[in-house]
């Protein structure tokens, strides 16, 4: 079993209280909830909320498999819902903006939260290219501000800002599973959706496994506390905690921002309008379709057939109008038209749901795992 | 899509006539610029019925419509290198109470997503810019806020290409609605453009009571430049007016003599400028700017209007008087060259910052001149904010420098040039240029020996320095019997109600001192 930490560094450069968070127990159940994406994503909402407005933070977090998505995107046009629900990856959506991510416990998440003033795209990510850079990594921060090595992108960058604070986490790809990386984040409908929101910007990445073979989740840890040090102020010994999710307190005061992250309504309803569209030609006639979704539920349906209204189309409309965009519901809506309309009204059917099931397929609950 | 054109016609199907043409017809000239298909659909209808219907009940001019007060709030800048942004979820909904701080919207910029606080008070009236729209520019229109909350509903068929073309709004915030007419009126321009003559055109009715065919782009600037369309010849498609002919009407002179009232020149007298100054309105402006033999008419900017009506409320109703005093300069200028040499490139310290921390140190001692007149009471600051006025391209501007009574000289220093480079990029946040308890003027730089200048409300003083000269000046402990100093002259103009004569010598003498003796200002 990897040993799973959940570490946060307060820094004070001079005024601000410190306090780590080190994780005990390595038995699995401790295992498991250390690494829920959503109880690390409401620690670290947190901790900009609640951390001393002067100080700096450092919290070194890891995810079991995740798909993180940014603010504003889409998760249909993102990532293969289906694919993720079959291997077992979970969808999050974070708070911070930019693209999509994937997590495994092959990749390490940083997050350096700072006094709003301080902030700086790229403060942290030299910080950590330095730390990388001591362990004999030759990385460097790109145009893009994202942490690179040999013209691969290793760590992605993403940033929050509120009044007082903010912060700028990344991911590490230290020895993740690329070629899973890359089925998840590769929608089928991605070409069909157009949206509004965030798309990603796709880059070449590379594990750092690749570059080093003495690099893993402690070594980086350590090497980015040491450069964190140097960069924000020493590190004392009360300085550094260590948070075991066990610890009732803390995963108290993180549950209900955890418990809203799992919300569909967070997940899939806050996705911005979008419109995914495509055609078939059947038999009988040749169909365009395009459904607006908005909030994550069917806005619109629009059909046509070469300017005609074909036997089906009315009803369709009618039984999709506020469904939530997801196979199982909009295969329950669907079924009454089938029956009652006939054969083209049958296909028709058959043919929008493999389209949504293309797109939309997928856990429409998010598997809660042993939420605390 | 045919929603949309179903929502156009319905809500045209409100206004008083039956018409089939003038309904079809406000709805393309409505939406013009968002659905050229449903306007060419539209227009095509409007041509069959046209034939139908009498011209004398058509459409009166497209943008007769005037909305109540209201602010048009626009992308902000919420880091001094955002360019563009992408709106994000709307924390409000259109008829909220905003308060000072709540949190409008989420602005997602290049990957970091920021909330946006909206500082003053109001009901968010209309969204301009849905949720999901990428890579708006900084000052592009995103909402409509209103005062009252009667005003809500008068908003809700408001477009964006209505926000370059209002006449009688309220002043805008942190982002102009210019911007915003601009691209508005890019959109409309390639209509005209466009060879087919039925897409996107509309009429007014002209006083003989024939139609008037004129480009939505030319209407909005007949408007502006307050023409009669009918004095204008159009040279477009079956004689429509576009946009150039406007223009030359306008360079030949006969558009300033024009009978129709014109709604250019009302549209100063109406504003009611909130006191809170903002960034100029960039393109109408000197598109509109209106030449002629012998003179030429500058649209007034948001800024020059809000500090029109500052200062003529400020020499108007505050009680001005002067005290003028000599400042003997040598001990600064030589304290500055040795603290400059020892700077080695950290910092450079200008006679500036010195008048600052000499004032701030004066403010200090005479807290009486540190207050402000409210009406009821007077309030005493327990700090010294000094607003430094700095000229930048738009206009006059007073960025403040916090607590300076406990900054040191450096950090003054690059406070000063922060604020004014941000300034002079229109990149100040709203409690950097407002509030503030006393106003520093320096035109020493322009050669002026002395001035006096107006009291920015609702502080109670205002420094205005001069440059520094050589005087001789008699000295009897010098063989020749003088010497040359350096001598700078202010001016401190203070406002009678609040600080009586004794107490404004009395901060004057305190200043003087700390600048002759500047080693003071350590204590």
């Amino acid at each position: 079993m990897l040993a799973l930490h959940t570490r946060l560094l307060l820094r004070r450069p001079a005024q601000a209280r410190l306090y780590l968070v080190r994780p005990l127990s390595q038995a699995s159940a401790a295992a498991k909830k250390c690494t829920d994406p959503y109880t690390n994503l409401a620690f670290e909402d947190w901790l900009l909320r609640t951390s001393d407005p002067d100080s700096y933070v450092l919290y070194l977090w890891r995810n079991r498999p995740t798909i993180v998505i940014g603010r504003n995107q889409n998760p249909w046009k993102e990532c293969n819902l289906g694919l993720m629900a079959s291997r077992n990856v979970q969808l999050a959506r974070r708070s911070s903006g930019g693209g999509s991510v994937y997590h495994d416990m092959g990749n390490t998440n940083y997050t350096v939260v700072m006094p709003r003033e301080a902030f700086a795209r790229d403060l942290c990510a030299t910080m950590v290219a330095r730390a990388l850079q001591n362990e004999d990594i030759p990385a460097y921060v790109n145009e893009r501000h994202d942490v690179t090595v040999d013209a691969k992108k290793i760590s992605g960058s993403a940033f929050k800002l509120t009044s007082k604070r903010a912060f700028h986490h990344g991911t590490m790809l230290i020895d993740a599973d690329l070629d899973r990386l890359n089925g998840c984040l590769r929608s089928r409908a991605h070409s069909e959706i157009a949206a509004l929101g965030v798309d990603s910007v796709r880059s070449t990445v590379a594990n750092l496994r690749e570059y080093s073979w003495a690099i893993d989740h402690l070594t980086f840890c350590n090497a980015v506390m040491l450069e964190f040090s140097r960069t924000f102020g020493t590190l004392g010994r009360d300085d550094v905690c260590v948070w075991d999710e066990q610890s009732g307190d803390v995963v108290g005061r993180v549950d209900e921002e955890r418990r809203r992250l799992q919300t569909w309504q967070w997940l899939y309803g806050q996705t911005p309008r979008f419109v995914h569209s495509f055609e078939k030609a059947f038999e009988w006639a040749e169909v365009q379709a395009r459904i607006t979704v908005y909030h994550g539920l069917v806005a619109e349906v629009s059909l046509e057939s070469g300017g005609q209204e074909l036997a089906g189309f009315a009803s369709v409309r009618e039984a999709l109008g506020g469904a939530p965009y997801e196979v199982a519901e909009i295969e329950r809506r669907l079924a009454p038209v089938r029956q009652q309309q006939g054969t083209q009204a049958d296909e028709l059917c058959t043919w929008l749901t493999e389209k949504v099931r293309d797109a939309a397929s997928g856990a429409p609950t998010p598997v809660s795992g042993d939420s605390a | 899509m045919s929603a949309q054109f179903a929502r156009f016609l319905s809500r045209s199907a409100k206004l008083a006539t039956p018409a089939t043409a003038r309904m079809v017809a406000r709805a393309s000239a409505r939406h013009i610029s968002t659905t050229r298909t449903v306007a060419r659909s539209a227009a095509s209808l409007r041509m069959s019925s046209i034939k139908a219907a009498p011209a004398s009940n058509l459409v009166r001019l497209y943008s007769s419509k005037s909305y109540p007060d209201h602010q048009v709030v626009g992308m902000p800048a919420l880091s001094p290198t955002m360019t563009q942004g992408n709106v994000g979820q709307w924390q409000k909904n259109v008829g909220d109470k905003i308060e000072p701080g709540d949190v409008l919207v989420e602005i997602e910029t290049d990957k970091a997503q920021m909330d946006f606080e909206f500082q003053e008070e109001g009901y968010l009236a209309k969204v301009l810019a849905p949720t999901g729209t990428k890579d708006l520019k900084i000052d592009s229109p995103v909402a409509i806020i209103v005062e009252n909350e009667s005003d809500v509903a008068a908003f809700a068929d408001f477009t964006l290409d209505q926000v370059g073309s209002k006449s009688d709004s309220g002043s805008s915030q942190a982002a102009e609605a210019a911007p915003a007419a601009e691209p508005a009126k890019a959109e409309t321009a390639p209509a005209p453009a466009a060879s087919s003559s039925s897409s996107s055109s509309s009429s007014t009715q002209a006083e003989d009571g024939s139609r008037i065919f004129a480009s939505p782009l030319a209407k909005t600037l007949a408007k502006e430049k307050g023409i009669d369309l009918a004095q204008v010849t159009g040279s477009g498609p079956r004689g429509r007016i576009i946009k150039a002919d406007i223009e030359k009407f306008v360079a030949s002179g006969a558009g300033k003599a024009a009978s129709a009232p014109s709604p250019a020149a009302a549209a100063p007298a109406a504003a009611p400028a909130a006191p809170k100054a903002a960034a100029p309105k960039a393109a109408p402006a000197p598109a509109a700017a209106a030449a002629s033999a012998g003179f030429t008419d500058i649209p007034l900017t948001n800024m020059r209007k809000v500090i029109a009506t500052r200062l003529t409320e400020a020499k108007s109703t505050i009680p001005h008087y002067y005290l003028t005093q000599n400042i003997t300069m040598d001990n600064v200028n030589k304290l500055r060259k040795s603290l400059n040499t020892a700077a080695n490139g950290a910092y450079k310290l200008s006679v500036n910052d010195f008048v600052i921390k000499a004032a701030a140190s004066a403010l200090r001692d005479v807290p009486d001149v540190n207050s402000s007149w409210q009406g009821e009471f007077i309030r005493q600051h327990h700090h010294a904010d000094i607003a430094v006025a700095a000229a930048t391209p738009a206009g006059l501007i007073t960025p403040i420098v916090k607590t300076c009574d406990a900054k040191g000289l450096r950090a003054i220093s690059s406070d000063v040039r922060d604020l004014v480079t941000r300034a002079r990029a229109n990149k100040l946040k709203p409690e950097e240029f407002q509030g503030g308890s006393f106003t520093i003027s320096n035109l020493g730089m322009y050669g002026i020996s002395s001035f006096s200048a107006i009291i920015n409300p609702p502080h109670s003083a205002i420094l205005s320095v001069g440059t520094t000269e050589q005087r001789l000046v008699l000295d009897e402990s010098s063989e020749k019997g003088f010497k040359a100093v350096e001598v700078m002259s202010v001016q401190l103009s203070a406002d009678h109600r609040v600080v009586d004569g004794a107490t404004g010598a009395q901060f004057l003498k305190a200043f003087k001192g700390y600048l002759e003796n500047p080693l003071t200002l350590l204590l």
